[in-house]
């Protein structure tokens, strides 16, 4: 969130510039959504019982029956022991008198000679605008409306109680931070509804600013405990000290724990993204520099059955501006109102202890010689803080839980034959077989489970009976005919800014990207799977030794680094224990040191690189597209919208199949996993602007590497296609 | 004297009660203790000499160990696998120099014993020594040389004890004024060689700013200065190569120290405080004023509520009616919470007039921080717990309670997160350790400086259950050394490092000065004859090799 990579800047900054909008729209909704709501609470709850295993239902199973009742009740978290009672107001002072404030504005007033008063006054501006105000009223009043408006569209909502005790005795003893991954706005109302209905102390939680100017609800999310960090600002020095201080200050005194969201901003693609390290390193400060004895970080996993953005996503993926406010928007409104959105799950993690995880590789003494308010991290710290945000990242994906519709999703995007219409394709014209699909679900889901994956699968019920379940919850997405054969629904055209993407293809795009959504979720416990079976399936030899079958992993892991959360470090383990569990559910067939090709091409290794072969697809377009430009230097933004450009003609012939390669948030990782290759890099041009370099001799070593594996149209098709593009497209550059 | 609360506050704090016992095991015998390592030459030079010595393995076992737990503990349950092979009480530094010189002709090693009161393992034998070791006591080198009235100096003897300094020094109407908690026992040659600080150093001072001449025998002759002039500029100070050198370098003999006129008026004092921070606040704010009293010394709530349980029974009704009103004023009509209050003890000297001002100015300055003075009874009982905390520590092994303490020294900014985090550390690792109960972790604030101050922690716990309990107890006192490193403290404020803390020395003053001390190590006493091992480990000459 705080320093964006420049190249992935542009997309952010294109997703920002469209949210914003959209972002009033929804909380609009939101709140109309919760004030004339007094339907009845929905009682079919066959598939979410009270109490599913560790996890506990918080929404409708309560002991205290009225709302009103519950959300004034007695409600007394624990509090960290060394904290000093302050109201909200008394932080932004605390900030301001602190020594690194006062240093700060005492240091720019020399540097620059600007007035001492007038940084003074910047200084609480910024204050001003950062500030929660965390009152009980404000979260009373959430309890209450959001347990009113929630019951109507949600099922139930999950929270796991395995760590929770210990959690709570831990907020006694330690500051807290807790950590969950972002896939909704609704994330952060959420946590604080669950804290609340656990009895954990209501965390602060880190917003971006951009919620900020919009009326009425900036000022009752600040009352919920949010306070604001702009989203960029680059090297404004006093800033910086004050969004730093300002979180350590939380921390220090434990006034509440300290919520913030790894990755920055919400993962539109549903996958995490890699993580921010602003917020976590100034929030860890205080421990490096022996302010509090520990810091405990919880990653939280939160999963929704169905997302309430989940259209908005697929249209922001592809960079469409989004349609105007309008009475069709409105009675939209009323339909998420009234809609089906299955179950929440809220995973806590097991709390890592910051101190251990840190006590090996960080010594802290080193920063007994500076005074405290001199910030300072050391390179192990920097190396550790990297290494434990992976971590909880890793853990958060761990923890969540994954709902049926995921398997659903990722099997209605495989395609029946190769280069041919897929079953995305199909179920829009002939349907689907519900049996048929059944089947396919099942046999995802037992993979899933052998690969460390967990998911929402009621017991008691037949595969069948869960599927057709998740289908009524989506039946936005896809209908049942009365033959029992599931269709998808048809999307309205959709016209792009990007003049090569016409309504038709975009259309598809967007119903491709909706289920490519769900499928995501689930991508990670296949990731390493995946890769293993790319090059098994791609593999035109008898048999490939380990040690190929290992570089070609690594070259996947470091291709795919900015798509998928690796740890660098557990490259050789996890390369192990993927083989491991593929021997031993048959995936893969290995004679001494070889992996013997033909029996280990079969329905999972098959499966797997065919979900994965989008992205490669997608990053071998992208090396063709800089491979037949010949330019001395890009930007970003050029390379991605001409490569969507590209892919959108191709598509248009038939050469590709998979629509959601014109993904912006994969064009964008592609760029970046291609610099971390080294198959283009960064510079900076004559006026200071950062630009590209693209190298073709590792480019097309790359582009080789991947047509060894999937199945990409020759190059001369290509470069056909290329010159086709060519002259609008440069007109347009 | 009974303490009727001390048990109840055993069973609280540690689950342990009186009925459980463990016995110390019965005296050494010569047979339980190593045999001597005898230098045949060089007992028949030291007889020739006429020195007083002796072989007797009683006398060789109380000098071979001090104060440390491990030392008490292996008293008590355990073993000494090398101890002195021979004891010797030289009379005068003439003496010394006789014995330094037949030990350095015959490679016999010296380890200089004092009052005996190291919390550092400093007066261990080195287990792998193979040399014959001489315990070199000095106690009988007890005399005052001479007293300088006009200049308010002394020339004292090294193996005098602080008790015996202060009531010579009395009866002709000074004093020297320093006075560690160990004062009873501990010697002043000891306190050079540690870098020793007294409770009362806000006037008087530390040992180094006590001293005007140390006189050190060492393998290569007498290390001394050439007057007693109050400041030199002469190139390094060479005292402080010595202060603190913990009997690594040579026998510490004569000391020409200042002392003071007797203090009109001693007065003690208390103030509580509602929480452990006003009252860190409250110290840093007399530090910044410079006007502590003589002593000042804030001890946490877990200290406080200890103190209460040490108070003597109370014969009269009217004296604990009185004790329930003072409590109920304090937490009812102050809003003090009997769970995180503290107190400051003080201690004021000087004329009549100056201790009334002082007083005066102490109390305005705690009332700033919501501090509240507490009479003069509950003072003194804080100082006098500090003498019997040694002994109290020893009645606790019997009951199965390991009890110990150590200090540091840290920036003011950053004195009550140190607190916090050790108290933290301590209570972790004993839960990592499988502990059923959680361990009594304290600490008090005892010494003030312009940049900071120093800190003590007590620590004890129940050993019921664990296999090593000593080895507990080292592994957990040194993840709190890691923990006031990580803090910013120091290695030691006064204990010194002995052998204990010596994995932290490089850490703490860089290779280049371990180097440093290492050449000053070799010029001095090049055969390692000074060979406790204390600090580092002194490189082996060149010629061994």
């Amino acid at each position: 969130m705080i320093r964006a990579i420049p190249s992935s800047k542009f997309f952010l900054h294109v997703c920002a510039k469209q949210s914003a909008g959209w972002v009033l729209g929804d909380f609009c909704r939101l709140v109309a959504l919760q004030l004339c709501s007094s339907g009845s609470i929905r009682r079919a709850m066959s598939f979410s019982p009270k109490r599913k295993g560790t996890y506990e239902e918080i929404l409708h199973h309560r002991s205290q029956q009225s709302d009103v009742g519950w959300s004034l009740r007695s409600y007394t978290p624990p509090q960290y022991r060394y904290c000093s009672p302050r109201r909200p107001i008394d932080v932004g002072t605390a900030v301001l008198a602190s020594p690194i404030i006062r240093h700060t504005v005492l240091q720019l007033s020399e540097e620059d000679e600007s007035s001492f008063a007038r940084l003074e006054q910047e200084a609480e501006a910024i204050v001003k605008e950062m500030g929660h105000d965390l009152g009980m009223g404000a979260i009373r009043l959430f309890a209450f409306v959001l347990s009113k408006a929630w019951r109507r569209i949600y099922k139930a909502i999950y929270v796991n109680s395995e760590h929770l005790t210990k959690l709570q005795g831990l907020c006694k003893d330690y500051p807290v931070l807790l950590l969950p991954s972002h896939r909704s706005y609704m994330d952060f109302l959420l946590m604080s509804y669950v804290c609340f209905a656990v009895n954990l102390p209501v965390p602060v939680i880190t917003a971006g600013a951009d919620f900020m100017s919009m009326k009425g609800v900036g000022s009752l999310l600040r009352k919920s405990g949010a306070f604001f960090i702009r989203r960029q600002f680059g090297s404004d020095k006093l800033y910086w000290a004050i969004f730093t201080e300002y979180v350590q200050s939380l921390v220090r005194n434990g006034d509440a724990p300290v919520e913030f969201f790894l990755e920055g901003t919400r993962s539109r693609a549903q996958k995490s993204m890699g993580p921010k390290l602003g917020c976590l390193s100034a929030a860890l400060e205080p421990y490096f520099k022996g302010e509090v004895a520990d810091i405990y970080v919880v990653p939280i996993g939160i999963s929704y059955d169905r997302l309430l953005e989940e259209t908005l996503y697929a249209y922001e993926l592809l960079g469409v501006p989004k349609p105007k406010e309008s009475t069709s928007g409105l009675l939209k409104a009323r339909h998420v109102l009234s809609g089906d959105y299955g179950n929440i799950h809220v995973s806590f993690s097991a709390p890592i202890s910051v101190h251990d995880y840190f006590r090996a590789g960080v010594d802290r003494s080193v920063h007994a010689t500076l005074p405290r308010y001199m910030s300072s991290h050391s390179v192990e710290e920097v190396a550790c803080t990297q290494s434990l945000a992976v971590d909880v990242l890793l853990q958060q994906q761990k923890a969540i839980v994954l709902s049926p519709w995921s398997l659903v999703a990722a099997i209605l995007l495989q395609h029946s034959q190769p280069g041919g219409m897929g079953v995305a394709e199909r179920s829009q014209l002939e349907g689907v077989g519900v049996a048929e699909l059944a089947e396919e679900v099942h046999w995802l889901k037992l993979q899933l489970e052998n690969f460390g994956g967990r998911i929402n699968w009621p017991g008691g019920y037949t595969t069948e009976a869960i599927l057709m379940d998740t289908l009524t919850v989506h039946s936005d997405l896809v209908s049942v005919s009365n033959e029992n054969r599931v269709y998808l629904k048809h999307v309205d055209d959709v016209k792009s800014k990007n003049a090569a993407l016409d309504p038709v293809t975009m259309a598809t795009a967007v119903r491709h990207l909706t289920l490519a959504l769900y499928r995501n979720q689930l991508l990670h416990v296949f990731q390493n799977l995946g890769l293993v079976a790319l090059v098994v399936t791609g593999s035109q030899e008898n048999e490939i030794s380990l040690e190929d079958l290992y570089k070609k992993f690594m070259f996947l892991r470091n291709l795919l680094c900015k798509d998928f959360i690796f740890r660098p470090c557990d490259v050789e383990k996890d390369f192990n224990g993927v083989l491991l569990g593929m021997k031993h559910t048959n995936a893969i067939v290995q004679e001494n040191n070889h992996i013997l090709v033909a029996p280990s091409v079969n329905k999972c290794t098959v499966f797997m690189s065919r979900m994965f072969e989008p992205f490669l697809v997608a990053y071998w377009v992208l090396c063709q597209f800089l491979l037949t430009h010949n330019r001395a230097s890009w930007k970003i933004r050029d390379i991605i919208e001409g490569t969507q450009g590209l892919e959108a003609a191709m598509l248009n012939h038939g050469m590709l199949h998979h629509y959601e390669i014109l993904s912006l948030e994969l064009l964008s990782n592609a760029v970046n996993g291609l610099i971390h290759c080294g198959a283009i890099c960064r510079e900076k041009a004559a006026n200071g602007n950062p630009s590209l370099l693209a190298k073709p001799f590792e480019l097309s070593k790359v582009a080789t590497e991947i047509a060894s594996m999937v199945t990409v149209p020759t190059c001369d098709d290509a470069a056909a296609y290329v010159k086709i593009l060519a002259v609008p497209l440069s007109a347009k550059l | 004297m009974v303490l009727p609360l001390l048990k109840d506050w055993m069973l609280n704090n540690f689950n342990v009660n009186l009925d459980y016992v463990r016995p110390a095991q019965p005296e050494f015998s010569a047979a339980d203790l190593p045999s001597p390592v005898i230098n045949k030459p060089f007992l028949e030079d030291l007889q020739t000499s006429g020195l007083e010595h002796s072989l007797d393995c009683h006398d060789r076992l109380f000098r071979a160990h001090g104060h440390t737990l491990n030392e008490i503990w292996a008293l008590r349950e355990g073993s000494f696998n090398r101890i002195p092979d021979l004891v010797a009480w030289p009379t005068s530094q003439v003496e010394v120099m006789q014995m330094v010189q037949l030990a350095n002709k015959h490679n016999v090693v010296i380890i200089p014993f004092g009052g005996g009161t190291s919390v550092t393992q400093a007066l261990e034998c080195p287990s792998t020594e193979t040399r014959m070791i001489i315990s070199l006591d000095t106690s009988q080198m007890h005399k005052i040389l001479w007293l300088d009235e006009e200049n308010l100096t002394a020339c004292l003897e090294s193996g005098v004890t602080g008790k015996e300094i202060e009531q010579r020094l009395a009866s002709r109407g000074f004093c020297l004024g320093h006075e560690p908690d160990s004062y009873e026992f501990s010697t002043l040659g000891g306190w050079v060689a540690t870098r020793a600080s007294g409770m009362k150093k806000n006037i008087y001072g530390n040992i180094e700013d006590l001293v005007v001449l140390v006189r050190t025998v060492t393998t290569r002759g007498l290390l001394e200065k050439s007057c007693n002039a109050p400041r030199t500029s002469s190139g390094p100070d060479l005292h402080h190569a010595i202060l603190g050198s913990e009997g690594t370098l040579g026998v510490v003999t004569e000391v020409v120290v200042k002392i003071r006129p007797l203090p009109e008026c001693q007065k003690y004092g208390s103030v509580v405080f509602p929480c452990f921070q006003d009252g860190v606040s409250c110290l840093r704010e007399v530090a910044r004023q410079r006007c502590a009293p003589a002593s000042i010394r804030l001890v946490d709530n877990e200290q406080f509520v200890f103190g209460q349980a040490l108070k003597p029974e109370n014969n009269s009704l009217v004296q604990s009616f009185l004790d329930g009103i003072k409590k109920a004023y304090l937490t009812r009509w102050k809003g003090f919470d009997i769970n995180k209050m503290c107190v400051a003890t003080l201690v004021f000297e000087g004329t009549l007039k100056e201790v009334e001002a002082q007083e005066k100015r102490v109390y305005e300055t705690a009332g700033k921080f919501g501090g509240l003075p507490a009479g003069e009874e509950n003072g003194e009982r804080g100082y006098f717990l500090t003498y019997l905390i040694a002994y109290i520590r020893d009645m606790g092994l019997q009951y199965g309670i390991i009890a110990e303490s150590f200090e540091t020294s840290i920036p003011w900014d950053r004195v009550t997160d140190l607190c916090h985090n050790v108290k933290d550390r301590l209570r972790r690792e004993c839960k990592a350790m499988g502990m059923q109960h959680e361990p009594f972790a304290s600490c008090r604030v005892t010494q003030l400086y312009d940049a900071g101050a120093c800190v003590y922690f007590y620590f004890a716990f129940c050993i019921r259950g664990l296999s090593d309990p000593v080895k507990a107890y080292e592994e957990i006192e040194s993840a709190a050394r890691d923990e006031i490193l990580a803090c910013g403290g120091s290695i030691s404020h006064h204990h010194g490092i002995g052998k204990i803390r010596k994995k932290w020395l490089k850490q703490s003053i860089s290779g280049v000065g371990v180097d440093v001390l290492q050449s000053i190590k070799r010029t001095l006493d090049p055969q390692n004859i000074f060979g406790n091992g204390n600090l580092f480990d002194a490189a082996v000459p060149i010629s061994k090799l």
